[in-house]
């Protein structure tokens, strides 16, 4: 009998360790550039439907699938960006996020750099208002693999910043 | 289409920058080179992305620092990724080791990812002062370095230098006009008020591929030129085709002069 238990006890030993040791390898990015959840900045309740399987922005259709098009991205950032209260600084601002299969988005993070591509930090006026403005877009589309599952996806936009003003947003 | 669309866009990281014949480091007696690429053609087993085959990359670098491959393709991996400063890093890298065969792609995305018209151009004329045979095209072929030479002119607002280099392309290489080529020229021409040379080209694009783009812009001409009839019959072709998804369109970006019905209903409602 208590062999059966130390058995017992063994085996739930050997089972904690092993979830143990998922829950590490579900922290240790399987794709380049992977963003893991940050409880200090990421929304708790933002649904990613397959984390193992989020797809690039490039692998299923447009490099822009929004409502509108490009056209209507571009002009949430000229009817919201105000460059008239930022430093006239130059560079390029990336921020990147996913949208889920529900065409939701969150997980946002920014990388900053000078027009010769070397790290620097913009006027906060600057980037708080364009993740401010991409955190609001609401008209990011499904993507859906050939069998009809909508899929999760990173996106991302790249902002060309001359004195101050967005002069073009990429990809 | 859609289908022919993905799987090229899979192979767009090993048509961008062909892997070696390791047996060439061979020959040349560099060993060490040799067998970082060797442990390369691994890297080929795994998505682009996936951590085991960066590891597989970085291994090389640590075996061979000097061997541009492994830079090159993480820079690409990190492009697609937008991630400008390790792009720079690893892109440098391989132009450090391999600028001859760094160049051509680095002046495609940096203008392309960047709107680095400035360093795409720069690029460019460097290569031409490295090789004395043909530049070659841009990493997906969709264009002669020297079209995107005048497509990054373009960009800048220069239309004349745009013209000139475009033209002088168009001219002396008849057998290497790109699919685009005479649409952009179109655009550059209409730009400067040129608008019956605008239409020339445009209609010469008509020859090499037919889209949306091509009778939106001569729509814009047309008008430009007082003639209403002409005007809407161009624009009634552009939706036509619109609709039926007949326009240029990029999976990793925006494409030069693209469209959006956004923009047909803008021309159509001024």
């Amino acid at each position: 009998m208590i062999s059966k238990i130390n058995k017992t006890l063994l085996f739930c030993v050997l089972l904690s360790l092993v979830s143990c040791k998922t829950q590490q390898d579900s922290k240790t990015p399987r794709w380049l550039d992977d963003i893991q959840y940050d409880s200090k900045v990421d929304k708790k309740n933002f649904v990613v439907c397959d984390d193992d399987d989020i797809y690039q922005y490039f692998n299923l259709g447009d490099a822009i699938h929004y409502n509108g098009d490009k056209p209507m991205l571009i002009n949430s950032f000229l009817q919201n960006y105000d460059s008239t209260k930022v430093k006239k600084e130059s560079g390029l601002i990336r921020i990147r996020f996913i949208v889920n299969c529900h065409g939701e988005t969150d997980r946002f993070r920014i990388i900053q750099s000078d027009l010769n591509y070397k790290e620097k930090e913009f006027d906060k006026n600057i980037t708080n208002q364009l993740m401010a403005i991409t955190k609001a877009l609401d008209g990011w589309g499904q993507k859906y693999k050939e069998d009809g599952t909508s899929v999760d996806y990173w996106q991302y936009l790249t902002f060309k910043i001359i004195d101050g003003k967005i002069v073009k947003i990429l990809p | 289409m859609k289908y022919l669309l993905i799987i090229f866009i899979s192979l767009y990281s090993s048509l961008s920058f062909a892997q070696p014949n390791c047996n060439v480091f061979l020959w040349e007696g560099d060993t060490i080179k040799y067998n970082a690429c060797k442990l390369s053609e691994k890297f080929t087993d795994y998505y682009q992305f996936d951590m085991k085959g960066q590891a597989i990359l970085d291994s090389c670098i640590q075996m061979c620092p000097y061997y541009a491959w492994p830079y090159f393709e993480k820079a690409s991996t990190y492009l697609k990724s937008g991630n400008i400063l390790e792009w720079d890093y690893h892109i440098n890298k391989s132009y450090e080791y391999d600028p001859v065969g760094t160049l051509p792609y680095r002046a495609s995305c940096r203008a392309k990812f960047f709107a680095d018209y400035e360093g795409a151009i720069s690029d460019i004329n460097e290569l031409d002062s490295l090789v004395s045979y043909d530049i070659g095209h841009t990493n997906l072929g969709t264009y002669h370095l020297h079209v995107w030479k005048g497509i990054c002119y373009k960009n800048l607002g220069k239309f004349a230098e745009a013209i000139n280099v475009i033209e002088h392309h168009i001219q002396s290489r008849p057998d290497a006009i790109g699919f685009y080529d005479y649409l952009h020229l179109g655009v550059c021409y209409q730009k400067i008020g040129r608008h019956k040379k605008a239409l020339e080209c445009l209609e010469k694009q008509i020859e090499y591929s037919d889209l949306a783009e091509n009778w939106y812009y001569s729509a814009i001409s047309f008008r430009e030129l007082d003639k209403q009839k002409e005007f809407n019959i161009s624009i009634n072709k552009a939706q036509e085709y619109m609709s039926r998804g007949q326009t240029l369109r990029g999976g990793f970006r925006t494409l030069d002069d693209e469209i959006f019905q956004y923009d047909l209903d803008k021309l159509k409602n001024n």
